[in-house]
């Protein structure tokens, strides 16, 4: 079927579609100014709760900050490819904005209707609105860009000043690895390896220390041992767990037959055991079950000698390994005839047992009579 | 022949019909002073080959204006006045016995009524009786009158332009929805300006300018113009927004905060949509262009639509009238054209 656009005059087919192709992508690019713009204020207040976020509460990953900032930047390019004008599309905006009562649509759409329903005026029609097209080409540019100089300086000021806040030091570098928020309970697996690791090299390099004064802990070690799986010394060989028994413990695997000091006392070992954890951040477990702020009391406790503790444990305490954590936030200990306190809420219970992962049960009841010590006593 | 040169004669019949158009429209408005806006929609009407149905009250120049019309486009005109004992046939016409002189032989003839002119004048038609009213029908519609199983075909173009009075309701016979459906425009008068009245005073206190007015169209011209409109370019961008004018007075299921779903009974009809596309053809044509804009629907469509809706009873008794709701109707349209 001939169409009309077929028979028209070339010059006024060129002239008619090379205007809606220029109009088209100027269209284009204003649509692609509007979408980066509003990207760029999304990803301004994106940035200073980030910045105020990492300052403030917790430190932010600038990766992580990376990635959520190119949500906004990559909805832009996609909500841009998307709305492409097409010829009718620009012929029309075209018209609103020029005030072409129609002349460009009608053209469009005459150009490829068939001969048939073309009206006796269309020829004329397509030669007026070539005129036109010719007529305003040359101001399309200079009409386009007039008032777009103006940069978004309040928008490019607040992604400077949250980049700023993003770069200062986090807060979380002062916080330990436990914080408290939901999910953060346990060691990540790298730094259980390396205090592991750690442990052992410190407890196999150094002699043993005993402390003399240590009694009462031993004893309830050796009456509840017997139950626990991995209280191999103590439950074999009825008596005083060694460092080798605290080796054991901390690699889970090892054995020893070294039966050189008694871990009733809490040795140098023992405190370098605890001042490690201390050290990598370890969990926090008494200090998190009493609800209280962390760093402040590893600060404070980091460089304090340790002093002698008296526990006693309640009987019938199940020294199962599978349920160690259950048990040892169930029951109530004693520790220098004062009364633990139990974890306050269930979040600080989760926390406060959830090292269970870590170490094991031995392990978890020194570092939290250790640590209610130290709460105790302040 | 050439597109350019096709292009050429088209720029110059547009020209032309712009021209006379325009002398026509001021040559009326000298004659009836302060109705610029009525004589203009009449003349809309009157080239897109529509009836109108004027409304106004007595003494604005209705029949004055009509008799002016007629002279200035060289028409014959002829005028029924409307009375309840008006019968059909005093419009149609009808079958007589006629007896030559020198032939005892009879012969029924039929006579024709005053309908059978090209300007018919129907002054106070809602004066007169339903079936008188009817028997217009099928002149406005098949421009033609059928009378003892004969048609007569009427003289082309054919125009009805009825008056009739808003006030006066006793005695009145309102027009059925089928018979007001069959106007192209409605079109209301309404008192002239302060300076309309005093130039009116100067126009036509002691003499009748209708009386002196000269042919300003010969009525061939007149059918070329009409032919030339039915070329002007409607674009598929023009035909949905018509379309889509005409639904908004539908109730919509779907959009229950809608003016028609909460003020109109039955919207208009597709010859509405008819009636807009034809005399937005006239409009764009008199402001020099050979396509239809939207501005064109806009201006026409109040005129076209008015009197194919019907209210319902909560805006009869909100006091609320056609026009207002056809304005904002009219208003949410064109807004909604522009953000689309």
């Amino acid at each position: 079927m001939v169409k009309l656009v077929e028979i028209s005059n070339a010059s006024d087919i060129k002239a008619i579609e090379g205007f809606i192709r220029k109009t088209g992508n100027l269209i284009w690019l204003d649509i692609l100014f509007r979408e980066f713009l509003r990207a760029l204020r999304y990803c301004s207040g994106l940035m200073i709760l980030f910045g105020l976020f990492n300052v403030v509460i917790y430190a932010i990953s600038p990766v992580m900050v990376l990635v959520t900032l190119s949500l906004p930047v990559m909805f832009a390019a996609f909500s841009t490819l998307k709305k492409k004008p097409g010829n009718l599309d620009t012929a029309k905006v075209a018209d609103e904005r020029l005030d072409n009562r129609l002349l460009l649509t009608t053209a469009i759409e005459l150009l490829h209707s068939p001969l048939d329903n073309v009206s006796q005026f269309a020829p004329w029609v397509i030669r007026q609105a070539s005129q036109m097209a010719r007529l305003r080409a040359k101001q399309l540019n200079a009409e386009f860009w007039c008032g777009r100089h103006r940069m978004p300086w309040p928008e490019l000021g607040s992604v400077l000043v949250g980049l700023f806040l993003i770069l200062q030091p986090g807060k979380s570098y002062e916080r330990p690895v436990f914080g408290n928020s939901p999910g953060t309970h346990e060691l990540p697996t790298p730094v259980v390896e390396a205090a592991r690791t750690s442990l052992i090299e410190e407890i196999r390099s150094t002699p043993d220390a005993v402390d003399p004064q240590a009694s009462a802990f031993s004893n309830h070690h050796h009456r509840q041992a017997s139950s626990d799986p991995t209280f191999s010394a103590a439950r074999h060989g009825q008596k005083p767990a060694s460092r080798s028994d605290v080796l054991e413990l901390a690699t889970g695997t090892e054995t020893t037959n070294s039966t050189d000091a008694s871990i009733d006392q809490p040795s140098a070992t023992t405190r370098k055991i605890f001042d490690h954890v201390s050290r990598q951040r370890a969990p926090g477990i008494g200090a998190e079950a009493d609800n209280e702020p962390t760093e402040t009391d590893y600060q404070q406790t980091e460089n304090r000698p340790l002093k002698l503790i008296n526990i006693n444990l309640p009987d019938g305490i199940p020294m199962n390994s599978d349920n160690g954590t259950q048990a040892f936030q169930d029951y109530r200990f004693n520790v220098n005839g004062k009364r633990l306190k139990p974890p306050a809420t269930a979040d600080a219970a989760k926390k406060a047992t959830g090292f269970a992962s870590v170490l094991t049960f031995s392990q978890q009841y020194y570092v939290s009579a250790y640590y209610q010590k130290i709460h105790s006593k302040k | 022949m050439s597109t350019q040169e096709l292009s050429d004669l088209v720029e110059h019949r547009i020209a032309r019909f712009q021209t006379d158009f325009l002398k026509l429209r001021n040559t009326l408005a000298h004659v009836i002073a302060g109705q610029d806006e009525v004589i203009n929609d009449l003349i809309i009407a009157l080239f897109a080959g529509g009836h109108v149905l004027l409304e106004g009250l007595p003494g604005l120049g209705k029949t004055h204006l009509v008799k002016a019309l007629a002279t200035g486009i060289d028409m014959p005109l002829s005028r029924i006045q409307c009375t309840p004992d008006l019968m059909p046939a005093d419009i149609t016409g009808s079958e007589i016995l006629l007896k030559a002189n020198h032939d005892a032989e009879v012969r029924i003839d039929f006579r024709k009524g005053p309908v059978f002119s090209s300007l018919v004048l129907v002054d106070e038609i809602n004066r007169t009786t339903p079936k008188t009213q009817s028997a217009l029908l099928e002149a406005m519609q098949e421009h033609q009158v059928t009378c003892a199983g004969i048609s007569y075909q009427l003289p082309k173009p054919f125009w009805v332009i009825a008056t009739q009075n808003p006030i006066e309701l006793e005695g009145t016979f309102p027009l059925p929805e089928a018979q007001l459906d069959r106007f192209l425009f409605k079109i209301t008068v309404d008192y002239p300006s302060a300076e309309s009245l005093l130039e009116m005073i100067g126009l036509s206190l002691d003499t009748e300018p209708a009386d002196h007015l000269n042919t300003v169209i010969s009525s061939a011209r007149m059918l070329e113009m009409m032919q030339n409109a039915r070329e002007v370019v409607v674009s598929d961008t023009i035909k949905r927004a018509a379309v889509a004018l005409v639904l908004a007075t539908h109730d919509n299921p779907a959009d229950k905060s809608s003016l028609a779903r909460r003020h109109i009974r039955y919207g208009a009809s597709p010859r509405g949509l008819q009636a807009i596309i034809k005399a937005a053809r006239i409009t764009a044509l008199a402001d020099g262009r050979g396509h239809i804009a939207l501005e064109d629907i806009e201006q026409v469509a109040l005129q076209a639509l008015r009197h194919r809706i019907l209210l319902n009873m909560d805006s009869e008794l909100d006091n609320i009238g056609v026009d207002e709701i056809l304005s904002k109707i009219i208003h949410i349209w064109r807004k909604n054209l522009t953000l689309s």
